[in-house]
């Protein structure tokens, strides 16, 4: 992988704090049953609004709630929510995207609706589709990647473009190579580094557009511990109990910044003129 | 010149009809009738027949949609179900506080993100290099929802400087206004600092290491003159582009931070209109951000060609 080895090369210092961090939040959140002893849906209402103490390390909400097991169980929400918008996001926006770069009789059509779909900024397509098609976490998972998939697409396309021409592809073709085999053998291996770089920053933008929706009602329904919405109840207890609303926005925060800081590592590594950004 | 603006003018009709067919079906695939939440559940068929038919509701789809671009074309956008008032008054009615935190967010994001942006390229690897590089990824990664939340907490809760929330129109409360639009304002200010932080260095960072900047050193001209006469002015090209793309990212912000204060501009009346399912608002308010985005970044394309004279002869 070129990824792997342009790391071992250059030692990208975002890349490498990044990943530590992700794998500490990985780890919390598949391993949240083990981690906590408590429910994090189960009210207790002996325990409302306890600050932090030794049994609730970052104290209760107002249902006597553990907030460490809600965050943690928060987490893994944000964590699902990011994979299966990024996973949707490079499937559809690869398959659009490459057929528009690849075949330039539909390339006019297909920018134009993918510019007009541009033209709504993602959590506003994102809130109006959560509206029409319920709150849930499939529907939120299904609206970001409607969302994003366009920008997914112009990246892929103009990729594809970039590589088409070139002599080597020229030659696949030449050696009697069909459409598919160049587009995936040739076209798709090559273009993987600005899809990829994408594909994070899209992984950080639906963790803070699925806490935007839930934090508004219209995202991963209560009981059902979402970071979003846990803002939403520290909110009216915000002067009673202010250790509410800390711990979930500083996890977002933490979940999202390291996810941009690893697109920005990832983008520096891949990009060919490294010069400008890498030392030696 | 003239046929580049031409033709980028005829680019929108195209775009503004696929704009208007993606709100109108969007729309019109909400679940709940309308009528039904309008007439509650006591309703006997025969009225939710009858307002059917005087909201146009008993027509084909297809029928519905060329009807409703129709009238929008004329500037009428149908009735509020709640607020019993055209929706083009009522939108008009609250664009001003809208574009008031609109507009102070975007000044205060221009002014801080270019000023990082610029510092960080000037000082690449010093210390404000990393600090500027530190505070524009926490402005693009801290959710607006949750610092608005915590300004209110810190600057109108604890410190009382400003109002918890609320609104007092320009009208009445003169510069009074600003006390009710600022915490928003540097909310959303914050995101567009660090997109606009971010952009402006590796935009300077490429100029910089140009070779006439380097013909400008060696005549040792005062860096002063060499970042903001020389480098900075061709880099702007990017950064005009952040700006007009992020503008309506904006606007999707004031859904979300004039709910949290609530102010009552466009993006409280869309949150709103959502949650009561008041259609011809919900459309009204998704075409407006999607119309200022495509004609400031139709300006965006006109100011690339002023700026750029590779593409006006092109």
């Amino acid at each position: 992988m070129l990824f792997l080895k342009k790391y071992k090369k250059y030692k990208h210092p975002y890349v490498t704090t990044s990943i530590i961090i992700l794998s500490f939040l990985a780890f919390l959140s598949l391993f949240a049953p083990v981690l906590t002893d408590y429910n994090p849906v189960r009210n207790d209402a002996r325990n409302r609004l306890q600050p932090p103490s030794r049994q609730h390390i970052l104290g209760t909400d107002q249902f006597g709630r553990d907030i460490f097991t809600r965050i943690l169980y928060g987490l893994r929400t944000s964590m699902q929510v990011g994979l299966a918008v990024v996973i949707l996001t490079v499937f559809f926006g690869g398959i659009v995207g490459i057929t528009a770069g690849y075949y330039p009789e539909i390339d006019k059509v297909v920018m134009r609706i993918l510019d007009a779909m541009m033209a709504f900024p993602g959590i506003i397509i994102a809130i109006s589709l959560a509206a029409v098609w319920g709150a849930g976490k499939l529907n939120i998972i299904l609206a970001l990647s409607f969302a994003y998939f366009p920008k997914m697409a112009r990246i892929v396309r103009s990729a594809v473009i970039s590589i088409k021409d070139l002599d080597y592809v020229d030659s696949a073709r030449a050696a009697g190579a069909g459409d598919l085999r160049i587009i995936f053998k040739y076209i798709l291996k090559n273009s993987a580094s600005p899809i990829m770089v994408q594909a994070t920053f899209n992984f950080a933008l639906a963790i803070l557009d699925e806490a935007a929706l839930s934090f508004l009602g219209v995202g991963i329904m209560p009981p059902a511990p979402s970071l979003g919405a846990m803002v939403t109840d520290a909110r009216t207890y915000m002067v009673v109990a202010p250790w509410m609303i800390l711990a979930p926005g500083i996890m977002i925060v933490l979940a999202v910044l390291s996810l941009n800081l690893l697109g920005d590592g990832l983008r520096d590594l891949l990009d060919p003129h490294l010069k400008n950004t890498l030392k030696k | 010149m003239r046929n580049y603006i031409i033709k980028r003018l005829l680019f929108l009709i195209p775009i503004t009809f696929i704009v208007a067919v993606i709100a109108f079906f969007i729309t019109n695939l909400m679940p709940g009738d309308p009528v039904r939440v309008i007439l509650g559940n006591m309703a006997s068929e025969a009225e939710v027949a009858r307002l059917q038919e005087s909201l146009g509701l008993d027509q084909p789809l297809f029928m519905r949609f060329f009807r409703w671009l129709f009238n929008i074309i004329r500037g009428d956008f149908g009735e509020s179900l709640y607020l019993n008032a055209p929706v083009s008054e009522i939108l008009i009615e609250r664009l001003r506080p809208t574009f008031l935190i609109a507009i102070l967010a975007e000044i205060l994001g221009v002014i801080f993100g270019l000023l990082l942006g610029i510092l960080a390229a000037v000082k690449h690897r010093k210390f404000l290099d990393q600090f500027s590089i530190t505070l524009s990824l926490f402005g693009i990664s801290i959710p607006s929802f949750w610092l608005a939340l915590m300004l209110m907490f810190i600057f109108s809760v604890k410190l009382r400087w400003f109002p918890v929330s609320g609104y007092e129109p320009v009208a009445e409360a003169g510069f009074g206004t600003l006390r009710y639009i600022f915490l928003p304002a540097v909310t959303l200010a914050f995101m567009q600092a660090g997109l606009i932080a971010r952009m402006t260095r590796s935009a300077m960072l490429d100029t910089l290491n140009q070779d006439y900047i380097r013909t400008a050193k060696s005549k040792s001209l005062p860096t002063k003159i060499i970042v903001f006469k020389h480098a900075l002015k061709n880099s702007m090209l990017p950064v005009i582009t952040v700006i007009g793309h992020n503008f309506a990212v904006l606007l999707g912000g004031t859904w979300i931070v004039e709910t949290i204060f609530v102010i009552p501009g466009t993006g409280f009346m869309a949150v709103n209109a959502i949650m009561r399912r008041d259609i011809p608002v919900i459309q009204a308010s998704i075409i407006f951000v999607a119309v200022i985005y495509v004609i400031l970044n139709l300006f965006v394309d006109l100011s690339y060609a002023f700026l750029n004279p590779k593409i006006r002869y092109n």
